[in-house]
């Protein structure tokens, strides 16, 4: 996957499979109509069909660029460590705001996030943990009056 | 007369409502928080409009509008001083005034330089945003004559192009355009109530929200990407100002470049596609093949900051005039900008100056606000600015997440707004790693159920016949000349893999 076409090539490929899925989707559970009154389907379909020609012509183009050796070596750097604990602080707010309300989803994100790169520091945590509640707090339930629960308890 | 006296008027509407306590506060703000943005390199004015979008949604219509104009304009207004002063590109659109700002901050010249770049981009700003209230109001009562097939025709041309021009490959645009519209059709069916694509979930029914898509896009995907990248804290250089003010004859010499600038700009502005960089580099590219002594180019010469600011400022403000005018976004950002709108329910298009005079007259004069106070906020308080470069980013990653996650959670109430933004942070992130544009797909999203609304009532008044959008004249013209672009592109495209082979 170190290659630029090679990447294009599966880019296409995702795209075109995006397409098809979509004509598929929109044909399995939506009416089509005719053309002088469409039904909610024909819309989808017409859009899920060119996706999937898009997608066909970025696979066909990098094959032949692949194919004439034109481009050039780029790594892509995938930060695993950023993806997942980023991903689990937003799950962590997301399951978290609704039961036990605002402060303890935002201390949830706030120590995830710490952990996703190798150079968090605990000090800093714990200030925004006590501190971000705080800001939050003051913007938007006094400043912008939004009804939210800070602390809930569900037991 | 009559132009100028309804001119008059509609200035002295506008300035009622721009000044307004509450108006004057929201656009203070979005230009403060625009002059951040555009400082912190890796911060763009997507990331900071997407995360202030939810707070919009809490707000009067014209007061968001004016917060997220502000950072847009703000943004660039505070990214030259990044370029100037340590050399690193706040944004984009800023990225050329390195090549002869950073010279400048090293010979000691730094406070000139931005002193220069702030009145550049007051007087390109100002320029822009003449352009926009002498010809929008124009522009608009011309499209008011406009049917369902033009409006069709209009948005294919305007998606097309921006989705070649933005940087990368057409075909990687168009998919991109093509997958936004996609994610547009979810929900229910405005014509027969059908719910598409929802998997019978009563969330979707409402179709996928901007917000969640805009934030997981622009906000989580640009965090988990830069985690790692900056390390620690940036380390500020010895900045020296030294004086402030320019000699005469610099002075006098940055006049023409100025103008030119604000012209290059004020086209580019209101192209779809190409916006406030491209202005930039072409303002810089001119300058520097005019000039007698083009070897001061990268050296600290004054022309080539002076001429990109203004061009810039100038594309700021002219973008708003086919938003504004007709409807269609050039960039993303602007599909943005319509998109507050759109969730205030109002309807963009020709019939909106007429109709919504306050906001449209208030938001223009709010410009002239913001510029005055970008003005204020950046030639004496340049230094505090600065100190904000030094916060470690890790620092930043939690808050900026924080307000993401409280942003989609508070427009709803329910966690699967959340969850949402987490799926678009996953598929901006994924996106990035295959080298597909991001903008694209947002502009598509916005523009698509307006798409799809015009070309069914379109079908439906010519009875099924889709030679309409070639019959009507304004639409085949309008198409013809998309076909044409095309073309272009493609043969260039040709040639230069021609010249590849060749060389």
């Amino acid at each position: 996957m170190n290659r630029q076409e090679t990447r294009d090539a599966f880019g296409g490929a995702l795209i075109m499979l995006f397409g098809a899925g979509m004509v598929i989707w929109a044909y399995q559970t939506l009416p089509m109509g005719s053309p002088r009154r469409m039904g909610p389907g024909m819309f989808p379909a017409g859009v899920g069909v060119l996706i999937a020609l898009t997608g066909l012509g970025i696979l066909g183009q990098s094959l032949w660029q692949r194919a004439r050796q034109v481009a050039v070596d780029t790594k892509p750097d995938v930060n695993l460590r950023a993806l997942i604990f980023i991903s689990a602080a937003l799950l962590a707010f997301g399951l978290m705001v609704g039961p036990f309300g605002m402060i303890p989803a935002i201390i949830a994100l706030v120590c995830l996030c710490a952990l996703s790169d190798r150079d968090g520091s605990p000090a800093a945590t714990l200030v925004l943990c006590l501190t971000l509640p705080v800001a939050v707090y003051l913007i938007f339930k006094l400043g912008l009056g939004l009804p939210m629960a800070m602390i809930r308890w569900p037991f | 007369m009559d132009y100028f006296a309804s001119l008059w008027g509609n200035i002295v509407l506008g300035f009622g409502t721009a000044s307004s306590l509450s108006n004057l506060m929201y656009c203070l703000i979005g230009v403060g928080m625009g002059t951040v943005v555009g400082i912190v390199p890796g911060l763009g004015s997507m990331a900071a409009i997407s995360l202030l979008l939810p707070i919009t949604f809490h707000i009067d219509p014209t007061s968001a509008l004016i917060m997220l104009a502000g950072i847009w304009y703000g943004t660039t207004f505070g990214g030259s001083t990044a370029s100037i002063l340590l050399n690193l590109p706040g944004t984009a659109s800023n990225a050329v005034t390195c090549l002869d700002g950073y010279p400048m901050t090293k010979q000691g010249r730094g406070a000139v330089a931005l002193f220069m770049t702030t009145i550049a981009s007051f007087f390109g700003g100002s320029i822009g945003i003449v352009l926009l209230m002498l010809l929008s109001p124009v522009i608009a009562g011309y499209a008011l004559n406009f049917g369902s097939t033009e409006y069709f025709a209009l948005m294919v041309m305007g998606l097309v192009v921006a989705s070649s021009v933005s940087g990368g490959s057409f075909l990687k645009g168009m998919a991109m355009v093509l997958v936004g519209i996609a994610f547009g059709t979810v929900g229910l069916d405005i014509y027969t109530g059908a719910a598409r694509f929802t998997g019978g979930s009563f969330h979707l029914a409402d179709g996928i929200k901007l917000i969640a898509l805009a934030m997981g896009l622009f906000g989580v995907a640009e965090i988990v990407s830069s985690i790692g990248l900056v390390r620690g804290r940036t380390k500020l250089p010895p900045v020296t100002m030294g004086a402030m003010l320019p000699t005469k004859d610099e002075a006098r010499a940055s006049v023409g470049p100025l103008l030119r600038g604000a012209g290059i700009g004020s086209f580019f502005g209101t192209l779809p596609g190409t916006g406030p960089s491209i202005a930039a580099f072409m303002a810089y590219a001119v300058e520097k093949a005019r000039s007698r002594t083009p070897e001061r180019f990268g050296n600290g010469a004054m022309e080539g900051i002076v001429a990109p600011e203004s061009a810039n400022n100038a594309a700021d403000q002219t973008a708003f005039i086919p938003t504004l005018s007709l409807g269609i976004p050039g960039s993303a950002t602007m599909a943005l900008m319509l998109g507050a709108l759109i969730m205030h329910g109002i309807t963009p298009g020709p019939q909106l100056i007429v109709r919504e005079p306050g906001l449209f007259w208030g938001l223009v004069m709010s410009f002239w606000i913001g510029n005055l106070l970008l003005l204020i906020l950046n030639i004496p308080l340049i230094g505090v600015f600065v100190k904000i470069l030094a916060v470690p980013y890790n620092i930043l990653v939690p808050i900026v997440l924080t307000f993401i996650c409280i942003g989609a959670y508070s427009v709803g109430q329910v966690a699967t707004d959340v969850y949402m933004v987490l799926f678009f942070g996953l598929l901006g992130y994924g996106m990035r790693l295959l080298a597909l544009p991001a903008a694209p797909l947002l502009l598509g999203f916005v523009l698509g159920p307006l798409m799809e609304e015009h070309f069914r009532r379109s079908m439906l008044i010519a009875r099924g016949d889709a030679m309409t959008f070639l019959e009507r004249p304004i639409s085949a013209t309008i198409l013809a000349v998309t076909v044409a672009y095309l073309l272009w592109m493609a043969v260039a495209a040709l040639r230069r893999r021609g010249q590849e082979a060749t060389a």
